[in-house]
């Protein structure tokens, strides 16, 4: 198990510096050159070409490719991600501000999602095609096909709009920084993203548990004398393998901030952060959203794979 | 049944045996028709891919271009879904729209879906180094999100369909590999394959006897969930202003014009039907999806 745990974990690091250097990569293609966009437009024009020069040598672009991208990749494992070039703070700064109101909403969300899903997704398996199966898995269907920028504003437009009982924008009402208020807040968008995830696991796991519960395990399970309940568990564990996956897949995405709600809904989380820069060409906080997300990606991986290795023997002898 | 047939089935035991040689298709076909909600899934696709095709040849108005004096008009005779707020045709626009959701949508996951089964099969199969570096490649183009490769390469390249289209692809298709892995990766220690490589079975042999006919199903509901999740991504990013640009139509760039309160409450013809096209398209797109797993894997329908 250690040295299972040891691979993995020097191959996502490998994995992040490639990240990186693609990221390196990418942003080196764009166009547009950063050293000419420092140097003030209506500068003399026979300074110009002198000041930009100057600008590269301060920014380190005229030092060979290679090079530019140790040095780059040193001050990152450092910590230091480089200064927006929209508002000339750090970005790590910027990222840690906008990571607590992500996190909350994420989190709570995945959390409320999962809460519902579990029990949902078993029971209706375990009734499979009853009325309770019918009505659960067409209302998740429908929830899975909303685009959650629809749904939002579709919730903005009831609860807000018509109804005026929720809030939409922000975190907090100016001048008010009440739990309470945050709570009324967090309601509507963390409703939609997880109304998003509950709807996406509910199928998982009801897909997972008919695999499992058709296998002539449970069957035995049943001939020793088990009733129901304890049968449906023997599924659950197993059903757990492929959701492992599943959920590692998700959370980066929910975590990485929810972009488009957060958008919507004026949230000021990480997600909104990078449409900003994205809108501004603000490269040092792309490239910082980018590494980001790899490394919430990497780590959901690992504790995925060893997940799998702790419910499934045969995956861990077989490495 | 009546006396006749009792006497003569024993004699014909061909009749029997013929049923049972229906091809495996055929069978999965009918089983396809006894679902309602697939069958009306199916219906209802087809239509809209008939509309968006068709459609434009008999709406009069020109999707890109409006008479800012015919601006944000209700719906009504001449323009069926009303105008937006430079003047521009809403149904025209849907329609023209739609062609570009759905290109990208049905393209972006056959590709991905293609790409994903075979290398995910393979490398769940074979293991080892091959699987090691699959998976990482896996791991690579997992942790980068859509959102911000589309923004970016559209910056470098300009927008355009083929660029979405690849890149979608690109980022879609280790979720059908992940799965068709983690599928083959069980399937494979189960008993009957060890039964079949103990008996001498070539490994193409296993992998299209025992392992497709294991991974199709999982796949297909994934290829469902990537046409979805390719006209809801393509969506997502035309509504951040990062996909399909203006005045080209696409669903999600349309609802981007609608972000803002007053068009939310006042307009309500100018967002409700590029959502509703959105949401019919993937709806009845799952629905098939799910009729299709169900109609081949018949240890559910047993």
């Amino acid at each position: 198990m250690l040295r299972f745990l040891v691979t993995r974990l020097s191959s996502s690091l490998v994995v992040f510096v490639v990240i990186a250097i693609g990221l390196f990569v990418l942003v080196r293609l764009a166009p547009g050159d950063p050293a000419d966009a420092l140097v003030p437009l209506d500068a003399n024009p026979g300074d110009r070409q002198a000041l930009v020069e100057q600008a590269r040598v301060q920014l380190g672009l005229d030092k060979p490719l290679p090079l530019q991208f140790v040095l780059w990749f040193g001050n990152l494992v450092t910590g230091n991600l480089g200064f927006s070039f929209q508002t000339n703070q750090p970005v790590a700064q910027m990222l840690g501000d906008r990571l607590g109101p992500t996190l909350l909403l994420s989190g709570t969300a995945l959390a409320v999602g999962l809460l519902v899903a579990l029990p949902v997704g078993i029971a209706i398996a375990v009734r499979r095609n009853g009325i309770s199966d019918t009505a659960v898995s067409s209302v998740s269907v429908i929830a899975l096909a909303i685009p959650s920028f629809f749904s939002a504003m579709l919730g903005i437009w009831i609860f807000a709009v018509q109804l005026r009982v929720l809030p939409f924008a922000g975190m907090n009402t100016p001048g008010d920084s009440s739990p309470g208020d945050l709570f009324l807040h967090l309601v509507l968008p963390v409703g939609i993203l997880a109304l998003a995830v509950a709807a996406s696991f509910i199928r998982y796991i009801r897909g997972g548990m008919l695999e499992q519960l058709g296998q002539d395990y449970i069957r035995t399970v049943m001939a020793k004398g088990s009733g129901p309940f304890r049968a449906t568990m023997h599924g659950f564990r197993n059903s757990l393998i492929p959701l492992v996956t599943v959920l590692a897949l998700y959370i980066p995405l929910y975590f990485a901030g929810a972009v488009v709600v957060e958008t919507v809904f004026s949230w000021p989380g990480i997600g909104q952060l990078a449409i900003n820069a994205l809108v501004n060409r603000d490269y040092p906080v792309i490239i910082a959203f980018g590494l980001y997300v790899a490394v919430l990606v990497l780590v959901c991986n690992l504790l995925a794979d060893v997940a799998y290795a702790l419910v499934d023997p045969r995956v861990r002898s077989v490495r | 049944m009546t006396g006749t047939t009792e006497r003569t089935r024993p004699m014909r035991p061909s009749l029997t045996r013929r049923r049972e040689l229906v091809p495996p298709g055929r069978l999965a076909f009918r089983r396809f028709l006894r679902n309602p909600a697939a069958v009306v899934g199916a219906v209802v696709l087809i239509l809209i891919v008939l509309a968006v095709v068709v459609g434009p040849l008999f709406v009069p108005w020109d999707p890109d271009v409006g008479e800012l004096i015919d601006a944000r008009q209700p719906p009504s005779a001449e323009h069926w879904l009303g105008t937006d707020l430079i003047g521009r045709d809403e149904l025209a626009r849907i329609l023209a729209g739609g062609r570009v959701s759905l290109t990208i949508g049905f393209l972006a996951a056959l590709l991905a879906v293609t790409v994903g089964t075979v290398v995910g099969t393979l490398a769940g199969w074979f293991g080892g180094v091959a699987d090691a570096i699959i998976s990482r490649i896996i791991d690579i183009l997992l942790s980068v999100p859509a959102v911000l490769v589309i923004i970016v390469f559209a910056g470098i390249l300009g927008p355009s369909l083929p660029m979405l289209i690849i890149v979608f692809s690109a980022l879609l298709w280790p979720q059908s590999a992940r799965i068709a892995r983690s599928v083959v990766l069980s399937v494979r220690e189960q008993e009957f394959v060890q039964a079949a490589r103990v008996l001498g079975s070539r490994t193409r042999y296993i992998v299209l006897h025992h392992l497709i006919p294991g991974v199709l199903p999982s796949v297909i509901v994934a290829a469902t969930i990537l046409v979805a999740d390719a006209v809801l991504s393509e969506a997502a990013v035309s509504f951040l202003g990062a996909g399909v640009q203006p005045p080209q139509a696409s669903w999600g760039n349309m609802l981007n014009d609608s972000k803002s309160l007053t068009v939310l409450t006042l307009m309500p013809w100018l967002w409700l039907p590029p959502g509703l096209a959105i949401f019919a398209t993937v709806l009845s797109t799952m629905a098939v999806g799910d009729g299709v797993r169900d109609a081949i894997d018949t240890r559910r329908n047993a």
